[in-house]
């Protein structure tokens, strides 16, 4: 399986190496305003970090969905098909490279951003107002000096795998239980949607029967999502693997 | 032995291959003949694993097709299907990495001698290289089943003889290779048995030997017995 995984990382790291050519051109720009005290390259670098980190992390994980179709629908799969792993690998492989890239790219923009306003605040001496204004725009619960922006920001990155994960087995789907039948692109797109909605409908109203609301960011909310978007990750992978062995024809 | 019993793939709209049912014994050469269409592809494509039937079953040595008899079994597809960022070094590392029959020396010597070399990108190669990259990948295995979907396709004549000679070296009494080929008369001097697919449906399969001594005919002219029909659209 670390074969797998390993060429999983091969087919995303030209993607991966433009991000972090423009993340890079963004740190430079919020360098040097931060150097020059040029408040408008300052505040150009800041923005458009802000924006790359949110977009990596979209792209990261659509690349993921993209791939997969690639790897089921045309020629290209026999690569992973001709060799003697099951689906269970195969798909196992691009979640967990998929998971991983995810993971380490939130990281990495989290210690960037926590790096380049402590360098910000060091050379303009402003570090507690700096700190303050954010946790000003963020909201109590979600300030960056607690605990709860950790597990927050640890349970965005599982929710938005899981999303990823809705988005293989739509994939899946549309490659096996409706594979050349009319509109099976805007079929699975529609389930993945349905999915995701009905979800989230039964994720709050678990949520209020167990802690007794569903809104705002409470630990207890935090950790059930993380919880809740861990289980159905894994029972959707599952039924996705099955699929593919049973049903998928490349 | 690698037997198909009744096999029957239909795509929406279309049945490929209908009740199949055949025997291959290792120590042959087969050709599989059939015009476009007649399901020869659908039916390789089942015996590696990548398709499933609808009904019916394909076993080797007793054991239904699966994950465990894509060790033994080698194919080669008749479409390119190296992934474009691969070098052909990359695509020998590739079947290092997954198929344990795999030679990386035997590899190196068969694209040495097709010409190729290790720094050519994938997607910059001919339809004539790529299809000598497929044969050598695919022939550096140590496999039991060779299925060659259309090798010769698309190559000069030279690299025909190659790709004939590496079919040839191959063989062995413990090993069954299937050739798909429009290209009958190049087949028949190295096969040994002929199986005709016709309209989807298994038409025969004929011992070369005996088809020249027996019936004085050459496989060129069984296949025009056989499909004279069918490659007229239907027409007598």
């Amino acid at each position: 399986m670390l074969n797998l995984i390993k060429y999983e990382f091969r087919k995303s790291w030209f993607v991966k190496g433009i991000i972090l050519a423009i993340t890079a051109i963004f740190e430079v720009i919020f360098l040097i305003g931060m150097a020059s005290d040029n408040e408008d390259m300052l505040g150009f670098g800041v923005s458009f970090l802000a924006l790359t980190a949110v977009c990596a992390l979209f792209l990261i994980g659509v690349l993921g969905i993209i791939t997969l179709h690639k790897d089921l629908n045309t020629k290209q799969s026999y690569m992973l098909f001709m060799t003697p792993n099951n689906s269970y690998k195969i798909l196992g492989s691009k979640m967990i490279e998929n998971a991983i890239s995810i993971f380490i790219a939130g990281l990495f923009y989290i210690a960037l951003a926590i790096a380049d306003i402590t360098a910000w605040a060091a050379k303009s001496d402003e570090l507690k107002g700096v700190i303050e204004l954010i946790n000003y725009l963020l909201g109590e619960d979600y300030a960056i000096d607690a605990p709860s922006f950790a597990l927050s920001s640890m349970s965005f990155i599982v929710g938005w795998i899981y999303v990823i994960t809705i988005g293989f087995f739509a994939v899946v789907i549309s490659a096996t239980l409706l594979n050349g039948r009319k509109f099976n692109g805007l079929i699975s797109f529609i389930i993945f949607l349905a999915i995701v909605i009905i979800s989230g409908i039964i994720s709050d109203n678990l949520l209020e029967a167990i802690v007794g609301y569903s809104w705002g960011y409470s630990t207890e909310q935090i950790i059930f999502n993380f919880v809740y978007n861990i289980c159905l990750s894994v029972g959707f992978y599952a039924i996705s693997a099955w699929l593919m062995d049973n049903k998928l024809s490349v | 032995m690698l037997e198909s019993i009744d096999v029957t793939k239909k795509f929406v709209g279309k049945t490929a291959v209908d009740s199949l049912s055949m025997q291959l014994e290792p120590g042959h050469i087969y050709a599989l003949l059939g015009p476009n269409g007649s399901g020869k592809t659908t039916w390789m494509k089942m015996v590696a694993g990548l398709i499933k039937p609808t009904s019916g079953v394909i076993k080797y040595n007793g054991e239904p097709i699966n994950i465990s008899t894509r060790n033994e079994i080698a194919y080669m597809s008749t479409e390119p299907f190296f992934y474009d960022w691969m070098t052909v070094a990359d695509v020998g590392k590739y079947y290092q990495d997954f198929f344990k029959d795999f030679s990386m020396d035997k590899y190196k010597m068969l694209v040495t001698n097709m010409e190729l070399t290790d720094k050519l990108k994938v997607k910059s190669l001919s339809s004539g290289m790529m299809a000598k990259l497929k044969v050598a990948v695919t022939m550096a295995r140590d496999a039991q089943v060779y299925m060659l979907d259309e090798p010769l396709n698309g190559i000069d004549l030279l690299a025909r003889d190659s790709v004939m000679r590496m079919i040839l070296t191959t063989a062995g009494d413990n090993k069954i290779l299937i050739v798909s080929s429009h290209l009958v008369e190049e087949l028949e001097s190295v096969v040994d048995k002929a199986i005709f697919i016709k309209n989807s449906v298994f038409a025969g399969m004929y011992d070369v030997e005996e088809l020249r001594t027996k019936e004085n005919c050459s496989l060129a002219d069984k296949y025009r017995q056989v499909f004279s029909n069918v490659e007229m659209g239907g027409m007598e």
